[in-house]
This record gives structure tokens, C-alpha cells and sequence, in this order.
């Protein structure tokens, strides 16, 4: 177990060593240099003052040495400043990230809590009415564009019955608002982004949960359950289950930076106030730290979500924890 | 081949795409007006005989735009399909194919781009970049491609286990035969498989960019670019958003559901 | 007396392209006491037949088609699901070939033991449940039960595994076990263990035995009537030492002389 997680351990440092490299050099090889972005709009600046700033930025020295650079400012998690504001890169990030960690978070819970009996049920009762129904439901999840629904939904729930708030977090006088009117509100802003962004996740989860019930059902052990005369039932919750679902930890591990990807969209309709928001903005203003900074952060974000599914697995797995 | 057709809902997905495909091809006969043509005095009309699909804010024909973004919606879906394919198929090949430091290299580097938003890399590139129809295809190509890659790998790995213990006993099976016979024909299952869904993900893509404004430029027109104006329309214009998200709902569902019938066919282990 | 009586069964298997009749019109009786072996080579169907007992011939995907299976005098294709369930782990056991897949992997091994008393025996108290189950682990010769009970699968080695598969099945005291090629999977070494171990199980519980296996050297040595089966058919059945000196049908000699 000990070996097994240190090994896990070393293995991320090249990959940790890659996203930085891969973020530097999409950033570095892509037309326009940050410099232009700060000076293309202000004609005070003279080509001298724009050469001081080259200089001031080091991005006149080679490319291993910019990247050094800013490698050694990204260890201690400084990005830099943004371009747009002048605050620093991680401040503005961190203050967004609560946000979208809690939109997210909100749908792996209900993914999971949709797509587990689904795709269990599914399983078990094979082509019947209910598994092809399904079958269906899932491949339209799956092939709806995201920001369409959101569209859809704001027109239904938010338009015509009124049910829900269409954009932002928070009511403008949520300051004022008691405790409880305080979790109402939050909860009603949350209501529509976290279905928009669990609908496509929970399609491809309560599919992977079906076929792998599908295999577990298929499994020599569960023979032998069905020879101790256990139910149907009991079989199910007491030997299939578990061996089912201990894929789940590494899939949701997986689909960290699709939901990510997902925030970008969802954040951006909703003019929701996470770090996918402040992303595309910051893409659309060419602010290059806040771009890096989110590039990063969101890189280790994912790899150390995939961390800690494979922590949990070896856990949950005895064949991995007793090894 | 003939399978295919027997499963119905593959062969209304055919029917579907072919219809799609051939409209995008003749565009300028079917569509009723130019595309790009503004009527003022129009605008946001509500569908009708007049127009099909209502107009737009610039009192442009909704439905000839909609021919017209068909044109996008293909070409950008199978291009960068085709991309895709071609990137994944090869690096999953070398790398199982050579295996050792070649294999460790190009699975560390998938790794790498796996730990990325894949949506995020798209929106970056593409806003650095001239957002064109061009720019679209390649970067989508260039980023969809590490599912493909391992499951070639996987698949290239597991042949060659096999056909290898063949190959020693009879002593003469030189290494391009093993690739050609052996590993080729058992990899192009599950790459037409990868190949049909990465169509559909790839309109999805495009039309979330074209959504986000960083799509095809006006005047070219496509679905999610209709739906970008759209969006500001919902009280008063609900076409706008309706149809466009309908028609790229049912494309790419198509997309999935000849995927799911080739997987289904060429794969019978699967159940 | 005859315990069992299998009356012309056939069963199908449904594969993508086509099906296929993986028992066809088999009949034979199993007399009480007696060891009675299955021989055939693989996909003569004759572990088909032990699933067809046992109730599991759809979890592969096959369906029995005709026939039926008398239990003491009642068919136990007739019978429902939950009819079949009392039966099954408490009258009729059975163990299988290669211990290693047969064990579910994330449960302790004396808790999958326990779980066969319990489902028979709803209102046991933990202390008799693990009574019981260091009971069956001596049984089969398992002597360091406390280790055995709290390890995974994984934990121990293969004969250890099929030992506690045959814990299992006897937990009960069943009257009748079937024993799917017992030792496939297993060393050499171990393999005369287990047969040994549940020959004189057999004699010790009073129980029946079904034997299949592909092995005509294990087939001679413990059974009292044999059945020959090829291509999904009995080709002979009589006694066994009688089979063996005098073999009827070409298939039976062939055997023989492999």
C-alpha cells in the first residue's frame, strides 16, 4: 500500500513537469506577445517605453530562461499580475474558485445519486421498457449541446414559470438576506447550472455503471452467490454492487476536467461567478497570468483529483490495499 | 454493411445525416434567400410561409442560415473527425506497436493533455488565433484525440501478445507482415466506431465556440452561432433558439447512435 | 433409491450469430451414496448439466428447452425461483473449477462462508454463526481459521481457496454436492488433496457426490457410475470399472487410450 503510493507519487512528477511545459509553451507559441495587449490600446506608450517593458518582463532572454522564470514564480504560486486590473493572477483565481469547485461538486453528487441506480436498474433488468427508455434519455443527454439546455431551461424555469433565477450566484440583496433566506437564495442560483452540468456526466456515468453491473452479473462469483440460494436482490446489493462501482472512484477522478471544460460554457451563460467565468473572460481580454494561472491550476486540480481516486481505490479495492 | 440497416434506429440516422449532408451540399439551391441578406424591416419575424424558420435580429431568413451552417457543421465535424482519427490512430500505433521508451514517451505526453480542460485548450488556441472555420477544425483535431489513442495502444497490445507466440513458431512472419495481417484489420473496429461519435463531438464543439463568439465569423453562419444571437432574444424570439439546438441535438444523436450500431456490429463481444 | 433423475434435458446457448444445442436429450438417475462422474472433453457439455441442477443456466445466457430434473421425486424445473432457493446451498451444493474467479474478490473469506449458513438460517445468533463457520473451515482441513476468516480472497493460495468454496457448500449439510471439475486451476500437488478431501467428505457427511471432469484417471478412481458425454449427448453411462474393461462406444475407448 505504502510502495504503492509512493509509486503513484513519483509517476506525477513528469506530469506535473509537462502541464507547466505545456501551458508555457501554448502561451509562448501563440501569436502575440503579452506585451502588445498592454501597449496596442495606449498611444502614449513609445517604442522605447515598450522596450523597457520587454526588458522589465524578461522576454527578450531565450525561451528556457523565460520558462525557468516563471517556473520559479508558479512554485510559489505566483502568476503574476493581471494584465486587466493589476491584482495578482492567483488572488483573482482563488477568489473565484470556491464557485465553481461548489458547482461542481454539487454535480458529481446529484450524477452520482441519478446515475447509480439508474444504470444499476438498467443493468438488472436488461432490454426491458425502462433500460431502453433509458438507452434513449442517455444518448440525447449525450449528444444535447450543454449551453442549448441552459438556454432551454432559463426559458422554461426561469421565464415562463418563474421558478428559478437565470444568472449569477446571488440576489443583488443577499447581504440582507437572513441565514436561511441566505441558503435559499444560493440554492436557487444553484438549481440550473448544477443540472446543466450534471446532464451530459450523469448520461456517460449510468452508461459505464451498466455495462460494468453488466460484466459484474456475468462474473464466476456470482454463480457461486446464486448456488447459496441467495435472492436475486441479495445478490445484487451483496456482491455485485461493490465490485461494481469500484471503477466509479477512478472515473469521477477522470471526469475532473471535462466538468472543468464544462464550467467554461455553464459559467459563461449563467454569468456565474467561478473560475470558468473569469477564464473565458480573461481568454477574451488576452490576459495572459489569469490564462496561465487557470491553465495550471486547473491541470493540478485534475491530476490531483486523479490523485486521490487512486488513493481511494487501493483503499477501497483489499487487493490493492492488502498487497 | 447490410446489418447496419436493419437496425432502425441506425438506419434513420443514415437516412437523417444523408439528408443533412446533401443540403449542405447544395446550399445555394435550397436556401430561399442569401444567408447574409438583411431586411430591417423584418426583423425578428415569427416563423411563417414567408420565412420557414422566422428571421433574425438583422431580419436575415433563419432557414438559409440554417442551410448554410450545415455546410460549417459538416465540414468542421468530419475534418476535424478525420484529424482526430489520424493523430490518435497513429500515436496509439507507434506506441503500442514499439513499445519500450517510444511507448512510455507518447502515453506520458496523453497524460499530460488528458490533465487539461480540453475545452479550455480549444477556447485559448482559438482565441489567439484567428477564430475562422480553419482554426476551428485543426484545434479540435488536435485536442480529441487521446481516447482513440489508448485504446489503440490497448488494442495493438493485446494482438500483438498473440500474435506474437504465432509468430515465433512459424519463424518467418516478418514485422511489417505482422502489422499489415495481424494488428491493421483488428484496429479499424473500434477506430470507425471512435471515428463516427468523435463527427458528433466535434459539432458539438464548434458550435459551443461558435456560441461563444469564437466560432465561424459573420457573415458565415452557423447553428450555434444562430444561437449565440439568440440568446438575447429568448423573451421575444423563441425560433432563434428552438431550432438551431434541435437540429444539432439530432446531427450528432445520429452521429452516436451509427456509432453505437458499428460498435454493436463490429464488436458481437459486446453485449 | 435414486436422488436424482434427469429425464431427456436439453438446453440451448444463444451465441450472437447463432444457437447452439449444448445438451441434447440427456437422461440419467444418481443413486443415493454414490459418486457419480461426468466425463467429457471441454464443450461436451457436460458442465451444463450441473449448471442446469443448480439454476444457473441463464447466467451464461442459456435456456433450458425441455426436459425436466427430479430432486427426490420433484422436478425441479417446475419448482419457482424461490422454491429452488431454499434447496440450493442447503440440500444441493456445489462447488466449482478455479477457486480463484469463483470467490468474490472485495469480501472477506468468513464472511462469504457465513453468508451460506445465514440465508438458510435467518435467525442464527453471530456467536453460532462463527461457530459454524470454524466448524466447515476444519473440515476441510483449514486449521488456522482465524487468519482464513479474516483474509480476501487474494490472501490466500489456490488450494486454500477451493478448500473454503467446499467449506462453503457443506456448510449446510447438504445431501447432495455436485463438484465441477474440482481441481482445474489447481498444482498437481494439490489436486489429489482435494479430491481426497472431498472423497472422504462424501463418506464422513453421508453425502452424494456429482463429479465432472475431463480426467479419465480421477474418473476411475472415485466414481461408482459414469456417463460419457460427447457433443452434448450421453454416448455411455453404466458402472464405472465395467465401462473401463469393456468400453461400448468408440468415443469411451478413444478416452481410454488417450
Amino acid at each position: 500500500m505504502f510502495q504503492y503510493l509512493v509509486k503513484r507519487l513519483l509517476y506525477s512528477i513528469p506530469i506535473i513537469i509537462g502541464i507547466t511545459v505545456l501551458t508555457f509553451g501554448v502561451m509562448y507559441f501563440t501569436p502575440g506577445k503579452p506585451i502588445d495587449t498592454m501597449t496596442d490600446f495606449n498611444p502614449q506608450i513609445t517604442s522605447e517605453a515598450k522596450e523597457r517593458l520587454v526588458k522589465l518582463y524578461g522576454l527578450d532572454k531565450p525561451v528556457h530562461v523565460q520558462y525557468w522564470n516563471w517556473l520559479k514564480r508558479v512554485a510559489v504560486f505566483d502568476f503574476g499580475k493581471s494584465f486587466k486590473d493589476g491584482r495578482p493572477a492567483s488572488e483573482k483565481i482563488i477568489e473565484r474558485l470556491p464557485a465553481t469547485i461548489l458547482l461542481n461538486v454539487l454535480s458529481i453528487i446529484l450524477m452520482l445519486v441519478i446515475a447509480v441506480p439508474v444504470g444499476i436498474y438498467s443493468a438488472v433488468r436488461k432490454y426491458s421498457l425502462f433500460d431502453r427508455v433509458l438507452t434513449v434519455v442517455v444518448f440525447v443527454c449525450f449528444s444535447a449541446p450543454v449551453f442549448w439546455v441552459a438556454l432551454m431551461l432559463m426559458i422554461v424555469f426561469g421565464l415562463w414559470l418563474g421558478w428559478f433565477p437565470i444568472s449569477g450566484l446571488t440576489s443583488f440583496d443577499f447581504s440582507e438576506l437572513s441565514f436561511f433566506g441566505k441558503t435559499w437564495d444560493l440554492a436557487s442560483h444553484l438549481v440550473l447550472p448544477v443540472i446543466v452540468s450534471t446532464l451530459g456526466s450523469f448520461a456517460v456515468l449510468s452508461r459505464y455503471i451498466r455495462s460494468g453491473m453488466l460484466d459484474v452479473l456475468k462474473q464466476d462469483y456470482i454463480k457461486t452467490a446464486y448456488s447459496k440460494g441467495l435472492s436475486e436482490r441479495q445478490v445484487i446489493f451483496n456482491h455485485a454492487l461493490k465490485n461494481a462501482l469500484l471503477p466509479l472512484i477512478t472515473i469521477i477522478g477522470l471526469s475532473i476536467p471535462g466538468l472543468i471544460g464544462g464550467s467554461f460554457i455553464i459559467e459563461t451563460v449563467f454569468s456565474y461567478p467561478g473560475m470558468g467565468r473569469l477564464g473565458f473572460d480573461a481568454i477574451m481580454a488576452r490576459d495572459y497570468p489569469v490564462i496561465m494561472g487557470i491553465g495550471v491550476i486547473s491541470a493540478f486540480l485534475t491530476l490531483l483529483g486523479n490523485i486521490i481516486a487512486d488513493v481511494l481505490y487501493a483503499v477501497a479495492d483489499p487487493r490493492i490495499r492488502y498487497r | 454493411m447490410k446489418k447496419i440497416f436493419k437496425n432502425k434506429a441506425a438506419f434513420i440516422s443514415i437516412v437523417f445525416i444523408a439528408i443533412v449532408v446533401f443540403i449542405a451540399v447544395f446550399a445555394p439551391f435550397i436556401a430561399p434567400y442569401d444567408p447574409a441578406s438583411q431586411d430591417l424591416s423584418n426583423r425578428l419575424a415569427a416563423p411563417s410561409a414567408v420565412h420557414l424558420l422566422g428571421t433574425d435580429d438583422l431580419g436575415r431568413d433563419v432557414f438559409s442560415r440554417m442551410v448554410y451552417g450545415a455546410r460549417v457543421s459538416m465540414s468542421v465535424g468530419f475534418f476535424a473527425a478525420f484529424l482526430t482519427v489520424l493523430i490518435g490512430a497513429v500515436l496509439g500505433m507507434l506506441s503500442g506497436y514499439f513499445g519500450g521508451a517510444t511507448d512510455s514517451i507518447i502515453m506520458r505526453f496523453t497524460d499530460i493533455v488528458l490533465c487539461f480542460p480540453t475545452f479550455f485548450l480549444i477556447l485559448l488556441v482559438i482565441a489567439f488565433f484567428e477564430p475562422n472555420i480553419y482554426s476551428v477544425m485543426i484545434v479540435i483535431g488536435l485536442t480529441s484525440w487521446t481516447g482513440l489513442a489508448r485504446i489503440v495502444r490497448a488494442e495493438v497490445l493485446s494482438i500483438r501478445e498473440r500474435e506474437f507466440v504465432l509468430a515465433s513458431k512459424m519463424l518467418a512472419v516478418s514485422k511489417p507482415r505482422l502489422f499489415f495481417v495481424h494488428i491493421l484489420p483488428n484496429i479499424i473496429s473500434p477506430i470507425i466506431v471512435y471515428a463516427a461519435i468523435a463527427v458528433g463531438g466535434a459539432i458539438l464543439i464548434e458550435s459551443g465556440l461558435s456560441f461563444l463568439g469564437l466560432g465561424v465569423q459573420p457573415p458565415m453562419s452557423s447553428w450555434g452561432q444562430i444561437l449565440m444571437q439568440g440568446k438575447d432574444y429568448i423573451y421575444v424570439a423563441w425560433w432563434l433558439s428552438v431550432f438551431p439546438g434541435m437540429v444539432i441535438l439530432l446531427t450528432v444523436l445520429s452521429f452516436n447512435l451509427i456509432g453505437e450500431a458499428l460498435r454493436d456490429i463490429l464488436d458481437p463481444k459486446e453485449t | 433409491m435414486n436422488i436424482l433423475e434427469i429425464k431427456n434435458l436439453s438446453v440451448e446457448y444463444k451465441t450472437s450469430s447463432s444457437i447452439v444445442g449444448a445438451v441434447k436429450n440427456v437422461s440419467f438417475n444418481v443413486k443415493k451414496g454414490e459418486t457419480f462422474v461426468i466425463v467429457g472433453r471441454s464443450g461436451s457439455g457436460k458442465s451444463t448439466v450441473a449448471s442446469a441442477i443448480m439454476d444457473l443456466t441463464g447466467i451464461d445466457g442459456g435456456k433450458i428447452k425441455s426436459g425436466s430434473i427430479f430432486y427426490r421425486g420433484k422436478d425441479l424445473l417446475k419448482m419457482t425461483f424461490d422454491e429452488k432457493r431454499v434447496l440450493k446451498g442447503s440440500k444441493i451444493s456445489m462447488i466449482f473449477q478455479d477457486p480463484q474467479s469463483y470467490l468474490n474478490p472485495v469480501i472477506k473469506v468468513g464472511k462469504q462462508i457465513a453468508e451460506s449458513f445465514t440465508i438458510h438460517n435467518s435467525q442464527a445468533s453471530n456467536d453460532e454463526i462463527r461457530k459454524r463457520v470454524d466448524e466447515a473451515l476444519k473440515k476441510v482441513k483449514l486449521d488456522d481459521t482465524e487468519r482464513i476468516f479474516n483474509s480476501y480472497p487474494h490472501q490466500l493460495s489456490g488450494g486454500q481457496k477451493q478448500r473454503v468454496l467446499i467449506a462453503m457448500a457443506i456448510m449446510n449439510n447438504p445431501e447432495f454436492l455436485i463438484a465441477d471439475e474440482p481441481t482445474t486451476g489447481l498444482d498437481a500437488s494439490i489436486q489429489k488433496q482435494i479430491l481426497d478431501l472431498i472423497n472422504e467428505l462424501k463418506n464422513t457427511l453421508g453425502l452424494t457426490l456429482i463429479m465432472i471432469t475431463h480426467n479419465m484417471r480421477i474418473a476411475r478412481r472415485y466414481s461408482d457410475t459414469m456417463a460419457v458425454m460427447h457433443n452434448g449427448e450421453i454416448v455411455e453411462i453404466g458402472n464405472t470399472e465395467e465401462i473401463f474393461k469393456n468400453p461400448k462406444h468408440e468415443y469411451t475407448k478413444l478416452l481410454i487410450n488417450v
